[in-house]
């Protein structure tokens, strides 16, 4: 990443998009930006409804943005029609053609784009042995599993070479297990192929484990735009900070600025010292802290802030102590379990909070 | 273990028992629709194929004398000396005017109803009800009175000429009665909803996603409806042509309103030989004939697009 910026695959410019008229009109997209580079894996994290989908369609050349700008490397190809596109386009339900068989599937794009006969016949058995389906070239469509079914239209949309392949949440209908599966082979097969994805999901923590870079969205907002390190250890506000992984938020005020820390005191009195990454540092802010960051000791120990265990949730490898500090806030941390078994701490417990140096980060809403 | 096995098995075999009786059960629900297929189908065809070969009586009706003399003129008629053997010309030309006629019909219906069914099926749900529901409107009124108002449009003094000569466009009325267009005219118009219905059945089942599909894999429009649209409603097309080609090539009413005698088709022809020429089993053999071709092309039609099918996979 050191040295000269590479050429972007795709960016979107000032994207905006209304959907509807008067009173049923609903912003999808509000002047959304995104540089996406060659060779990239490239997410686009959300919840529902937040505009991510509509943002890949226009990429596809589904739709047409009200204003704003598509390109591909330097050409604008916003009003480009999708089959003169060089971008494919991986469906949720997959979208395979049921009346062909799984090569026949694989061979449209080539087909349509007029390669010659042998060409055809030698990528398609590339493709088909690339997402590990060689076997299955002559069987139906609808004799396949979900799981194979993503396989084929990977293929099929990887098979004419694009600039871009996107991704529309396409392990959503897949149980938990084969996900997990699949996100290696989704991995590897971006890897393998060094096309840059662009990939659609609500999921944070696929998000996390698959990115190079991940796109925060949220109700047609670009929120936040970086790397699964910074996105989770950095968040930009609020709701980047609560949508990926959990996070506790606490009330306070700037009291003194070092450098790129502040020490902020809060309403119960007690003083944490915080990244101030982007926030300004003045006047009432909000940190948040990742329960994995607090720590619990004895009640007392000096240099904590006492504290009462309301609940503890066991879950395996964790454990989840919901803990109300003495001058009111509430918190969460989650504490691995020892091999010897059992919470160290449970409910009505009395303990000290300590947060882990540089956990509170300062956030910018 | 072993008890429990056993209650299994048995549990499975009381289960094979109630599914074989369920599939009696099911097979005499259907005995009525069977008997009345019996009855309004099967024993009349055989009926006609004895009389086919029968002689004819002299007031219509047969004679119980075995013959093939039938058969013999369906293709074939007698010279005017009675010495030198002929095709039959008018029933070769009845008979090719009706299959063209048909296969016209189809063509036109496809036309016709395709972007209809099509517009129909894309229409929000409670929309296309009220679609379907005025495509079959024509069913409500009787076939002769709809066939008798076309005609009143297109005959010599009809509307369409009436309006043409006042507006100036022709001089004299055009001849629109009693042509193969004026049968095909009527026809299209009678049949267009057997068409209709059965393709939007099937492309109301249609993933339009496929179409999305399509175009991100470089497809243009055109290929988009020949790769993807057409194979899909592939079931609806031949339902809706073999409707509307077996209903065609039967017709009686249309052809001979609009047709007349200058463009019969093979029902005029049949009937003609039952009634006024009084000819019983001419007119059985002509109308196992029908039956035949029907199903001939049935098949030719079916194996084609089967064919075609399997191509694409």
């Amino acid at each position: 990443m050191a040295g000269k910026q590479p050429a972007t695959a795709i960016e979107a410019r000032g994207i905006s998009k209304v959907f509807g008229s008067g009173q049923n009109e609903t912003r999808a997209l509000d002047d959304v930006s995104m540089q996406i580079r060659p060779n990239e894996f490239f997410t686009l994290l959300g919840p529902s409804g937040c505009g991510k989908t509509t943002l890949l369609r226009m990429v596809a050349g589904f739709e047409v943005p009200n204003s704003g700008a598509v390109f591909l490397g330097d050409e604008d190809i916003t009003g480009t029609p999708p089959n003169r596109r060089p971008v494919n386009t991986v469906f949720q339900n997959h979208a395979l053609f049921p009346h062909l068989s799984v090569a026949r599937n694989v061979a449209f794009g080539l087909e349509m784009l007029g390669k010659p006969r042998k060409e055809i016949s030698d990528t398609v058995a590339r493709m088909l042995a690339l997402v590990r389906m060689e076997q299955f070239a002559n069987q139906a469509t609808n004799q396949i599993s979900k799981s194979q079914k993503l396989r084929v239209a990977l293929a099929r949309a990887l098979a004419p070479r694009p600039e871009a392949l996107l991704l529309d949440e396409p392990l959503i209908a897949l149980d938990h297990k084969l996900r997990k599966e699949m996100q290696l082979e989704l991995k590897r097969l971006q890897a393998e192929t060094g096309i840059a994805f662009v990939f659609a999901t609500q999921d944070q923590q696929e998000a996390l484990t698959m990115s190079d870079r991940i796109a925060v969205m949220n109700a047609g907002h670009m929120i936040q735009i970086g790397s699964p390190e910074d996105i989770y250890s950095r968040p930009s506000g609020r709701f980047v900070a609560s949508f990926i992984g959990e996070s506790n938020f606490f009330e306070g005020t700037v009291q003194s600025v070092k450098g790129d820390v502040a020490d902020i005191r809060m309403p119960s009195g007690h003083i944490v010292t915080a990244r101030l990454g982007a926030a300004k540092p003045e006047g009432s802010v909000t940190f948040a802290v990742r329960p994995e960051h607090v720590r619990l000791e004895q009640f007392g120990v000096a240099g904590t802030m006492p504290a009462k265990v309301t609940q503890a949730v066991y879950s395996g490898t964790d454990t989840h102590c919901h803990l109300e500090l003495d001058g009111g806030e509430r918190l969460v941390a989650r504490l691995q379990n020892a091999a010897s078994g059992g919470p160290a701490y449970d409910k009505g417990m009395r303990a000290g909070v300590r947060f882990d140096e540089g956990a509170a980060h300062v956030l910018a809403d | 273990m072993a008890t429990m096995e056993t209650s299994a098995s048995s549990a499975s075999n009381h289960e094979a028992l109630a599914n074989s009786r369920r599939t009696r059960n099911s097979w005499l629900l259907s005995l009525p629709a069977v008997l009345l297929l019996l009855i309004g189908a099967s024993g009349p065809l055989l009926v006609l194929l004895v009389c086919s070969f029968l002689e004819p009586g002299d007031y219509g009706g047969v004679i119980w004398k075995p013959g093939i003399e039938a058969w013999f003129k369906t293709i074939f008629s007698d010279g005017i000396g009675g010495d030198a053997i002929q095709l039959a010309d008018a029933h070769l030309l009845i008979f090719w005017r009706s299959v063209k006629v048909s296969l016209l019909t189809v063509l036109v219906t496809f036309a016709l109803g395709f972007p209809t069914a099509y517009f129909i099926a894309t229409r929000p749900r409670p929309q296309r009800t009220v679609w379907l529901f005025l495509i079959t409107i024509p069913f409500w009124s009787s076939l002769l009175i709809r066939t008798i108002a076309i005609l009143e449009m297109i005959r010599g003094e009809g509307v369409i000429n009436t309006l043409a000569i006042w507006i100036g466009f022709i001089d004299q009325p055009m001849q629109m009665l009693h042509t193969e267009g004026a049968v095909l005219l009527g026809m299209a118009y009678v049949y267009l909803p057997l068409m209709v219905l059965p393709l939007h059945a099937s492309i109301e089942r249609f993933d339009f996603r496929l179409l999305e599909a399509g175009y991100d894999l470089y497809a243009n429009r055109w290929q988009v409806f020949r790769r993807i649209v057409l194979p899909l409603a592939g079931p609806g097309i031949v339902a809706g042509s073999i409707l509307v080609f077996v209903s065609s090539l039967g017709a009686y009413v249309t052809p001979r309103v609009l047709g007349g005698d200058e463009s019969a088709m093979i029902a005029s022809l049949i009937g003609y030989q039952f009634s006024q020429a009084e000819n019983w089993p001419l007119g059985a053999a002509l109308a196992i004939l029908l039956l035949a071709a029907v199903a001939i092309v049935l098949v030719i039609f079916i194996r084609t697009l089967c064919a075609e099918r399997a191509d694409d996979r």
